[in-house]
């Protein structure tokens, strides 16, 4: 037991060492073995902002970073297995939850712990900065996607990354020591921007190719600068490698990509462009330069109202498109800077980049000038048509009107001629002459014959007017009736008739029977002087079209005067030999021509005629 | 008998025409009671009267040129189709128009017989013979309400 003395003179040590307890800058404390706090100095509360009272029972662990508890544990432990002190650092928590680095020292002495705590933070962050700046930048050059090389000032190489090393295919061992220039393949020109760097200190985006695995040429983007010793003399220099193969790739096929686009918009026949929200032309194909006779260079930047004759409209459109994304079939017409117009058909739609956003309008002209010609051509022609077709319809009602006249008032002078030259004749009281009721006679005659003439004209220039009703016609039928009218007509002849394939068609039936009739009574009349008259009638298919034919054996007639057969009032034969007015193959003919068909002959003198036709133009 | 008796009105223009066919009938005795207009107008001044005018005897039968001058054969037709009196009077078309129009037209219009004059005289003169012995002779004209008409029927 200590004396009363003794505990005094304790007492008086004792607050001696309370008084440099309380002064220390350091952190002091004592502690019970497990680690509780048992006494705290002031600097807990100058220092962390720690009350006395806030520490005082409570563990030291619990003010410990949990990344820190377990090792704090640990040296605690130490002391309470019998280590007299321990030392050790970890991270406290201050009063306002910031954690500070403590280089800790405890010793145990009857049971308690006396510590001593520094505030080693600032030392702490200052240390390891240096030796993670290290490591960072290590770290860093090894995880670059550059290839990084040191060079000392001679360009021998002292160092190189691993992407370096895999970049020219050599062993970070087989590189040091090296000459720069064996890597490169252009070696003259890479010592050249070297030597610049080390003159200006630094040289950036210099494209240089290396010497890859295999002899593959590597194009590369190098940056590089001088590092100087403490003298501000070079040391060196350090070099950044891009291997750009794979950009230059990407740059390669997207510019074959863009050419290709390019191309196919210059290849275009139609005028092209682009412009922004403002109508400002951005760019142009060749065909909107000849659109327009501009140059590319003035087009683009110019506004595209400019180059259309109404230049609202444009505006409208170009308005249109960015509203509704597109516009089509905008007729806008195009004035060149010669002052030549074009009409152009505008169709355009919005265009956006990767991210949607709409860039501009991209416009394609399609010249209609043409078809807006044709267009034009088409209705003058109509028009002119429909005048044609008026004035047809009144030379049609002119001829109508003629034929009337004609067939009304040329009759009646006839019939005058024809009635007094008869009544001439019957009230003869004896006084005329036998040559002069001959010659009363031909006059008589003659009438008739101008009767005829005016019948058979009055019914070919019907033919003209008259509207074709195609129905289903037999031939064979038809041919067979008309033979038995010729039969009846001529008692006195032998006529032997001979019918071919006669099939049904498609024929106006009342003019194809005058065709018919008049073909036979052409054959008929010039076959009088053979005993026996044989006369074909038939069909056949000549080149898939039907050809009707009606064919004799008599007189014939020579194929140079063939083109005469079918004229009016053209006739190979004379009048005293064979009657008739020249009209019946003329008529033949318009009707034949009518039903869209043709109509020919062939014959030699003496040697019998056949005439052909057809009904419609060659089958499809 | 005191009554104007005519058996035809004959409406020629063409002097020619008109004398040829007085020479048919003539020639076939059929040339008495034959009354002359030589135009539309003033065919239908006879049959209708005009001016005040009474019309003149009422005829068996109307022989009409279709060309006319004045008023044409087709429109002296309708207005004799459309008189209540007249309406029945037997006439026929004596031309030289062969038109399918004209012919169409005259029978849509109620003509009794549309007759083409032959060029050929002979044929014209038989043609005449043939109409009047049939209008004149053979044909029945119906009983028409009017003091010719009584008159007429009164006749032997």
């Amino acid at each position: 037991m200590p004396s009363t003395a003794q505990r005094r003179a304790a007492t008086a040590v004792f607050d001696e060492t309370g008084c440099f307890f309380e002064r220390s800058h350091e952190l002091l404390a004592t502690a019970t073995p497990d680690g509780d706090f048992r006494r705290v100095n002031s600097g807990w509360t100058d220092q962390l902002g720690y009350e006395e009272s806030e520490l005082t029972g409570h563990s030291l662990v619990e003010f410990v970073h949990p990344g820190d508890v377990e090792r704090t544990r640990g040296e605690i432990a130490k002391l309470a297995a019998g280590a007299e002190s321990v030392g050790f650092e970890n991270h406290l928590r201050a009063r306002d939850g910031t954690y500070h680095w403590l280089r800790w020292a405890a010793d145990i002495a009857r049971g308690v712990v006396y510590v001593v705590a520094r505030d080693v933070t600032t030392q702490r962050v200052r240390a390891l900065s240096v030796a993670d700046e290290q490591a960072y930048h290590l770290g860093l050059a090894e995880a670059s996607a550059r290839g990084f090389i040191t060079l000392d000032s001679e360009l021998l190489i002292r160092d190189v990354n691993e992407k370096m090393c895999q970049m020219v295919g050599r062993s970070r061992a087989g590189m040091v020591g090296a000459h720069f220039g064996e890597l490169i393949v252009e070696r003259e020109r890479g010592l050249v921007e070297m030597r610049r760097a080390i003159a200006e200190g630094l040289v950036s985006g210099c494209e240089l190719t290396f010497q890859g695995p295999d002899g593959r040429p590597i194009p590369a983007s190098c940056n590089f600068g001088v590092f100087r010793d403490a003298a501000g003399e070079v040391a060196g220099v350090l070099a950044g490698i891009r291997d750009t193969t794979a950009q230059r790739a990407l740059q390669g096929s997207l510019l074959a990509a863009a050419s290709y686009t390019r191309s196919l918009i210059e290849s275009s026949v139609d005028p092209m462009m682009t412009t922004d929200a403002d109508g400002v032309i951005t760019d142009v194909n060749r065909q909107m330069e000849l659109l327009t006779a501009c140059g590319r260079e003035a087009l683009i930047g110019s506004p595209f109202r400019d180059h259309i004759t109404e230049p609202t409209l444009a505006d409208q459109g170009i308005e249109r498109a960015f509203r509704d994304g597109r516009v089509t079939n905008l007729e806008l017409t195009a004035r060149a800077l010669d002052g030549g117009e074009t009409v152009v058909s505008y169709n355009a739609a919005t265009f956006a980049d990767s991210a949607g956003t709409v860039q501009g309008v991209v416009a394609t002209a399609r010249d209609i000038s043409d078809f807006k010609r044709l267009e034009h051509e088409l209705r003058d022609m109509t028009l002119e048509l429909a005048e044609r077709v008026k004035e047809l319809e009144v030379s049609n009602a002119e001829l109508h009107a003629f034929s009337y006249s004609v067939s009304h008032d040329l009759r009646a002078p006839l019939r005058a001629i024809d009635g007094f030259s008869r009544i001439v004749i019957e009230d003869d009281g004896g006084t005329l002459t036998d040559s002069q009721r001959r010659y009363l006679d031909l006059v008589r005659d003659n009438t008739q014959v101008m009767g005829t003439l005016i019948d058979e004209l009055l019914a070919f220039s019907r033919l003209a007017s008259q509207p074709l009703n195609r129905t289903p016609v037999h031939t064979a039928e038809l041919v067979a009736a008309l033979q038995s009218e010729v039969e009846a007509d001529e008692p006195g002849r032998i006529i032997e008739f001979t019918n071919g394939v006669l099939p049904t068609v498609q024929a106006d039936p009342g003019l194809l029977r005058q065709v018919f009739a008049n073909l036979l009574a052409n054959a008929v009349k010039y076959s009088r002087q053979r005993e026996t008259a044989r006369i074909t009638v038939a069909s056949e298919t000549r080149d898939g079209e039907l050809v009707f034919l009606v064919g004799d054996n008599g007189v014939g007639f020579d194929m140079r005067y063939s083109d005469k057969l079918f004229q009016v009032f053209q006739r190979l034969h004379r009048a005293e030999d064979y009657e008739g007015t020249g009209v019946g193959l003329a008529i033949v003919q318009r009707i034949v021509a009518r039903h869209g068909g043709r109509v020919w002959a062939q014959g030699q003198p003496d040697q019998g005629a056949t005439f052909y036709f057809t009904l419609e133009g060659r089958a499809p | 008998v005191n009554a104007p008796t005519i058996e035809i009105l004959l409406v020629e223009d063409n002097p020619n025409d008109l004398e040829l066919t007085l020479h048919a009938f003539r020639t076939h005795k059929l040339g008495n009671g034959i009354t002359v207009a030589r135009d539309g107008q003033e065919a239908l001044d006879h049959l209708l009267g005009s001016d005040g005018a009474a019309p003149g005897a009422r005829p068996k039968l109307i022989l009409l040129d279709l060309k006319l001058p004045k008023v044409d054969g087709l429109e002296v037709l309708r207005r004799l189709r459309e008189d209540p009196t007249l309406g029945h009077l037997p006439v026929v078309i004596l031309t030289s128009s062969r038109e399918e129009r004209d012919i169409v037209e005259s029978y849509d219009l109620g003509v009794n017989s549309y007759i083409v004059k032959p060029v050929d005289f002979d044929k014209f003169v038989e043609t005449v013979r043939t109409l009047g012995l049939y209008w004149l002779l053979l044909n029945e004209p119906p009983i028409i309400e009017a003091p010719e008409a009584a008159v007429q029927a009164a006749r032997p």
